[in-house]
Order: C-alpha cells, then sequence, then structure tokens
C-alpha cells in the first residue's frame, strides 16, 4: 500500500525521495497548459475554492515546522536534551494529523497541483522530524542533524507554498507591533 | 570613563504608523514616523549589537506594498556608517523574537547571539493553540525561529534563563517577562564598568517605543509625567509598566539614558545625522578615544 498519494500523484508511479534529495525542492510542473488557461484560471472560482480549502492545512504547518524549529533551538542552545514528553510535541503531532488530514481531503485543480505538491512534501518532512522526536527523544546529535535537515527541507517549500491572496503568509503582520496597522 | 560607543542606526521606516500602536490608548490620534533601527555597542574589543532587523529578501516586497515600510538598507550599508562591517559584530542580544528584531541573523556570520529561554519556549506553546488564539502569534516567523535552529547548532545562540550579567565587561541583561512579548529583555551598559555605575545606558528593546510610553503627560493627575505601555503586549500592561518602574530605577529615574529605538525624536536628545540614504545615525555615546560618527564632537544636548 502506498502510504504517500502524493509521491506519485503527478507521474504515476511511487518514488520516494531521500532527505536532502534535490527533487523535493523543485517539484516539477506535470500540466502543459496555455497562457490564456493559466489567465483565466487566476480568477477562477475553482482557484478561489482551493486557496480558502487549503489555508488552514498551510497554517497547521506552518505552526508545526515553528514548533519543531523552537524545540531544536532549546534542544541545542539550552540545556534541555529530551523533548519527547513534553506537551507542546503531542500537541504538533495532532495538528500535523490534521494537516494531513485537509490534504487528503482536498479537491485540486490540475492547475495547482505544484502547490499541492510542495504541501504536501512539506506535511511529509514534518512527519519524519516528528516521528524522530517523539519515538527517539533526540538524543545523538545524528538524530538532531536529521531532524534538522528535515526542518531546512521544508522551510522554502512551505514559504513557495505562501500566497498574500489567500492570507497564507509566514508572519501574520496585521498586529505586528513595529510594522503595520497603519494601512492593514 | 567610558568603554563603549553606543550608536542608534535606522535601517528602514515606516512614515506613517498610528499612534494607538506606540502608545496604549491612543486612540484617533493619528500617525507619526515609526523608524525602524538596531544598536551598534563598540568597546573593549568587542562590536556588540542589540537587535539585527528584518529579512528583507522574504518580506520586504510584502511589507513595503502592504504596510508603507519604506528605505530598507542591508546591514553591510548601515554599519558603514559607523566605520563597521558585518563580520565585525561578535555578539548580539535579540530583546525579542519578532521579525524586525530578530529577522536577519544570517547577515552577521561571527556573531554571538543571546536570547531569553522562555521568548522561544513561550512561542513553541503559542503555536500549538488553536487558530482562534493566532493573536498570540503576532509578527513572528517559523523562518526565523528555524535560522536560530542553525546558530544554536553552531553554538552561536545561548538561550538565557532570566538576568544574567557581564555578559561582556559592564553589559547585562535583565528579563521582562510577559510584557511586550513572553521572554523580552533588555540591555543594560554600564560603561564605566563599575557596578555602581552612574553612568549606564539602557537599551529598551520595545518595551519602550518612543518617550510618551516613559513620559507621558501627567497633567490630570497632578504630577509632571506618567508612565503609558506601548501598544502591543502579549503579557500585560501592568507588567510593561512594572519593567519601566525597573528600568527608571536603574538609571535613577534619568529618563534620557533609556533608549527606545522607534523613537524619531532620539534626535532631539542626542546628536545624530542623515546619511546619504536618508537613514538616520544617532550617537548615543563615545568611547574614550572613539571619534564621533556624526560630525559633531559635543555629547551636551540631552533633553
Ligand atoms: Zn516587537
Amino acid at each position: 500500500m502506498n502510504e504517500r498519494p502524493w509521491i506519485n500523484a503527478m507521474e504515476g508511479q511511487a518514488r520516494i525521495h531521500r532527505l536532502g534529495c534535490d527533487a523535493l525542492k523543485q517539484v516539477p510542473s506535470t500540466a502543459k497548459v496555455t497562457d490564456e488557461a493559466v489567465l483565466a484560471f487566476q480568477t477562477s472560482d475553482e482557484l478561489m475554492a482551493y486557496g480558502l480549502a487549503v489555508r488552514p492545512a498551510y497554517e497547521l504547518l506552518k505552526r508545526v515546522l515553528g514548533q519543531l524549529s523552537g524545540m531544536m533551538v532549546l534542544i541545542y542552545g539550552s540545556r534541555r536534551q529530551d523533548l519527547s514528553d513534553l506537551e507542546p510535541v503531542v500537541r504538533a503531532g495532532e495538528q500535523l494529523a490534521q494537516a494531513h488530514d485537509h490534504l487528503r481531503a482536498l479537491r485540486v485543480p490540475p492547475l495547482v497541483r505544484r502547490h499541492y505538491e510542495r504541501m504536501s512534501a512539506v506535511a511529509e518532512q514534518l512527519s519524519h522530524a516528528l516521528d524522530l522526536i517523539r519515538c527517539r527523544g533526540v538524543r545523538t546529535d545524528s538524530d538532531k542533524e536529521r531532524i534538522h535537515q528535515h526542518l531546512k527541507t521544508a522551510r522554502p517549500l512551505l514559504l513557495k507554498a505562501s500566497d498574500s491572496r489567500f492570507a497564507m503568509t509566514m508572519t501574520d503582520f496585521s498586529a505586528a507591533c513595529c510594522s503595520c496597522g497603519a494601512s492593514a | 570613563m567610558a568603554s563603549y560607543s553606543i550608536w542608534v542606526l535606522e535601517y528602514s521606516a515606516v512614515e506613517n504608523y498610528h499612534k494607538s500602536g506606540i502608545v496604549y490608548g491612543a486612540h484617533n490620534q493619528g500617525f507619526k514616523k515609526l523608524p525602524y533601527c538596531y544598536v551598534v555597542i563598540k568597546g573593549g574589543g568587542h562590536v556588540a549589537m542589540v537587535d539585527v532587523g528584518y529579512n528583507h529578501k522574504d518580506y520586504g516586497k510584502h511589507l513595503g506594498d502592504k504596510f508603507g515600510v519604506t528605505n530598507w538598507h542591508p546591514p553591510r550599508d548601515v554599519l558603514a556608517e559607523v566605520g563597521l562591517k558585518p563580520e565585525d559584530v561578535d555578539t548580539v542580544f535579540v530583546t525579542h523574537a519578532h521579525f524586525d528584531h530578530f529577522g536577519n541573523v544570517e547577515d552577521f556570520p561571527n556573531a554571538h547571539f543571546y536570547i531569553q529561554e522562555r521568548e522561544i519556549a513561550k512561542w513553541i506553546w503559542a503555536m500549538s493553540l488553536p487558530e482562534r488564539m493566532r493573536w498570540l502569534m503576532t509578527a513572528m516567523d517559523p523562518s526565523d525561529i528555524l535560522r536560530g535552529v542553525d546558530l544554536a547548532k553552531e553554538g552561536r545562540l545561548t538561550c538565557v534563563d532570566g538576568a544574567m550579567e557581564e555578559v561582556l565587561p559592564g553589559i547585562d541583561l535583565h528579563p521582562a517577562y510577559d510584557t511586550h512579548t513572553f521572554g523580552c529583555m533588555w540591555v543594560e551598559v554600564r560603561n564605566d564598568g563599575t557596578a555602581q555605575s552612574a553612568d549606564r545606558w539602557i537599551l529598551a528593546g520595545d518595551l519602550i517605543y518612543d518617550f510618551a510610553n516613559l513620559e507621558g503627560d501627567g497633567d490630570a493627575v497632578d504630577v509632571e509625567t506618567i508612565y503609558t505601555p506601548v501598544g502591543l503586549a502579549v503579557g500585560s500592561q501592568t507588567n510593561l509598566l512594572l519593567a519601566t518602574e525597573e528600568m527608571m530605577k536603574h538609571v535613577d529615574y534619568e529618563s534620557r539614558r533609556i533608549i527606545p529605538i522607534h523613537e524619531e525624536r532620539l534626535k532631539d536628545t542626542f546628536p545624530s545625522r542623515i546619511s546619504d540614504k536618508s537613514l538616520r545615525i544617532t550617537e548615543i555615546c563615545l568611547a574614550d578615544g572613539e571619534t564621533t560618527k556624526v560630525g559633531s564632537s559635543t555629547h551636551s544636548s540631552f533633553r
């Protein structure tokens, strides 16, 4: 059974990427479409529906990325060494499961396939990282290194999946102290 | 005797920032310029900074288009105004993890960073909460925290648990928990190096935005001045006021020794100049033997 349907959604064959594989950074485009079709799609209800539907998953992935990154800062930068029993780890696990569910339930128009694949790749990377924290408690340098690499692979993908049209941004500036309220 | 020179360096600005963001409760009182700055502390063979600005690569366009943040310049250009390079910076004190303070760590390859552990721990907690409580994540960027992992892994980030004295000679860190953010801290420079220094400077981060937070008009209650907290607190206004009192106590209630970095009127208190990139360089004090970087040799124009 393929537990990662997103991986082969584009090309009809199972491909599990190794950690750090360049393919994860450059998800290929699959559909050949005309410029007119792309333009029409930009204002379509279909895109709108996808954007609204995918946003909760984006938000969850961003939160999990932030939490796991914060945990790694504490592991490397403070005396804490084992986070596996921390309540936030449990919560991040729940959020990640929700994100996976959300992504699985999405209807994905062909023209946003690449976006969807990026989102799925982020979820996958974060799952690997969280599994390492949960199962092994981050005891060895190699565990830390592997978790860090998963997070570093996830971040640019999530950044690329950001889209301010649908309020999918890494930082919420709307109430930010020193930027913004003025014209928000 | 002064060990350190201190400069406040503008690196960007919002021309029209709503006053209610700066001073709690200042509704419908219009807008004012809000400079974005960081602080350089130089002396005793060290170059330290208080905060590092935001990541223009990721957010510049968005912040410019949507929120009117203008005139961003990279640390290389900004630091050059005081004769320094980003590589010269060996220490960075991060007052809090908001994007415009902790967002540009990559530009300082040789620096060791200090941040309160609580700032990170409570951020993790805030991110674990349901979406309806997302306000608690305001102005925090997961990417910044991930860059923090790089630093920590290289042994270049220390998570400080509370107060820390003599991080550099004569420089102390003080926590101000549950104020502007969960794990804010302020930086104190005892510029003659003594424990009972009479020459102290406090770099307040966002605990104070503006002189109005320190010296609000007290007429209505028949005192000269009153404290009014900044407009944004994830902790409480009470804690902000208590932190203000603590800072003021440290400088013996000489308010000019508390440096708010978003305050344009620093120029009325300290010597300053405008660079050819239209950024202000403000000279708070000069170490013995240091030459002025603002073209004025006196430091007497205090408010
Ligand atoms: Zn702030």
